[in-house]
């Protein structure tokens, strides 16, 4: 599980490569093909989808979305990892 | 219809065009031809050469021999009430066992389906309405064409979807929009395609699949209906040409999209609905087999989605005034 420590600060995820995606305004809806379960995200899950590329670690995904919404780092990198501990709960994203 | 012989069997042969595809249809047991091309009557029959789609039908008293279930690794992607679609992703294929007594092979890169089926007059429903739609819809999602569950109708080029599930009311509503003049494009499904000026709306007129509760709303098409009390089918079917003047809207650019659900009270209401509430009601749409036609059939549902007002409908008692109500939001 991810937390929001100084050592998972520094890990980087990518998308599962599985996993069909697409963006409609502001959110996203994820499927699943290995489950058939499905997931939409909100603007912020997006946004963050769409930064964890694999060479973004999570503090500097959590320093843009924060810059991007007016939001305090340290409060977003908190909710990412809790986010990010979800999808990897999912299998819709792989640590690197 | 043509019957002609075959080496020891005799086999009957159908083709329709889908959109400029050829859509064929083999079978030993004529019946089976009989009820696809009594279903496809909307579209054109055809005889074209070159590449489309068949669909090979079979008696078998055993189809579990005469179909074996495909080797490799699989998931299910789809439940029927007797059996999952299983895709083997290694060979491409999906494959269904239903109930025992009828087996369906598809094969994307081929362009074909096979049937093997026990014979009984009951499975001819079956085999000519769900299981060939289930095939239908994977094979053409892989040449471009995307399904979606769906209602159809139009107006001045533009469509109006009702989307849902079996009994949502779906037929209900496209009779009452038909008398009202708008062109069909489909009572059940409708199929999209991109291109590059935007998503278009196909139309998919095969029958439209009424109980004989919204008969009854309709007096006027009383002797209009056809396979009343055909074994196997649950529904009473009624051809577009039937109705009096409807036109097929072919091909349409998408306005609004429907979520319909039945009410109890007279009025009907209609409720904006998120782009993202949207989305997720026709997420299941995608079967989720090969990744790229997959994502590409979600990348169709969410450009409709984008260029569709999206609403949901609780429909009243009173059916002019919801077929009314509809073709305003169309006419917007």
């Amino acid at each position: 599980v991810l937390n929001s420590g100084p050592r998972d600060s520094q890990l980087r995820v990518r998308p599962n490569p599985e996993i069909l995606a697409t963006q409609l305004a502001e959110d996203s809806v994820l499927l699943n093909p290995a489950d058939g379960n499905y997931y939409s995200l909100d603007g912020v899950g997006s946004r963050a989808w769409e930064l964890c590329n694999g060479t973004r670690t999570l503090a500097e995904i959590a320093e843009i979305v924060g810059a991007e919404f007016g939001a305090d780092p340290i409060t977003v990198m908190a909710d990412l990892a809790e986010l990010f501990a979800d999808m990897a709960d999912a299998k819709l994203i792989q640590t690197v | 219809v043509s019957v002609t012989p075959s080496g020891a069997t005799s086999i009957a042969r159908f083709a329709a065009d889908f959109h400029g595809l050829p859509v064929r249809v083999e079978a030993d047991w004529p019946d089976v031809v009989d009820a696809l091309a009594e279903r496809l009557r909307g579209l054109e029959a055809t005889s074209a050469d070159g590449p489309g789609l068949t669909f090979q039908y079979r008696l078998a008293n055993d189809p579990g021999k005469a179909l074996p279930y495909p080797v490799g690794q699989a998931r299910p992607v789809y439940e029927t009430p007797h059996g999952q679609v299983h895709y083997f992703n290694g060979g491409d294929t999906l494959f269904l066992d239903y109930g025992g007594f009828a087996r369906l092979l598809i094969e994307p890169l081929s362009g074909k389906a096979q049937i093997v089926f026990r014979p009984d007059t009951e499975a001819l429903w079956l085999i000519s309405h769900p299981l060939f739609t289930l095939a239908l819809v994977e094979l053409l999602k892989r040449r471009g064409f995307y399904s979606i569950h769906a209602a159809g109708l139009a107006r001045g080029g533009k469509s109006l979807l009702l989307a849902g599930t079996s009994g949502a009311g779906k037929s209900t509503l496209t009779v009452a929009l038909l008398e009202r003049g708008l062109d069909l494009l489909g009572d059940d499904m409708a199929f999209l395609r991109c291109e590059p000026e935007g998503v278009r709306v196909l139309a998919f007129p095969d029958e439209i699949d009424i109980t004989p509760h919204t008969l009854g709303m309709f007096p006027r098409l009383q002797t209009r209906v056809s396979n009343v009390g055909r074994p196997g089918w649950r529904k009473l079917q009624l051809h577009a040409h039937n109705l009096g003047t409807p036109k097929v809207a072919w091909e349409s650019e998408p306005k609004v999209l429907v979520f319909p659900t039945i009410g109890d009270c007279e009025d009907s209401s209609l409720e904006a609905l998120s782009c993202r509430e949207a989305l997720l009601e026709l997420a299941p749409n995608v079967l989720l087999t090969e990744p790229a036609s997959s994502q590409a059939h979600l990348s169709a549902l969410t450009a409709l989605i984008s260029s569709s007002d999206c609403y949901r409908l609780l429909t009243g008692t009173n059916l002019d005034a919801a077929a009314q109500l509809l073709d305003a939001a169309l006419q917007d």
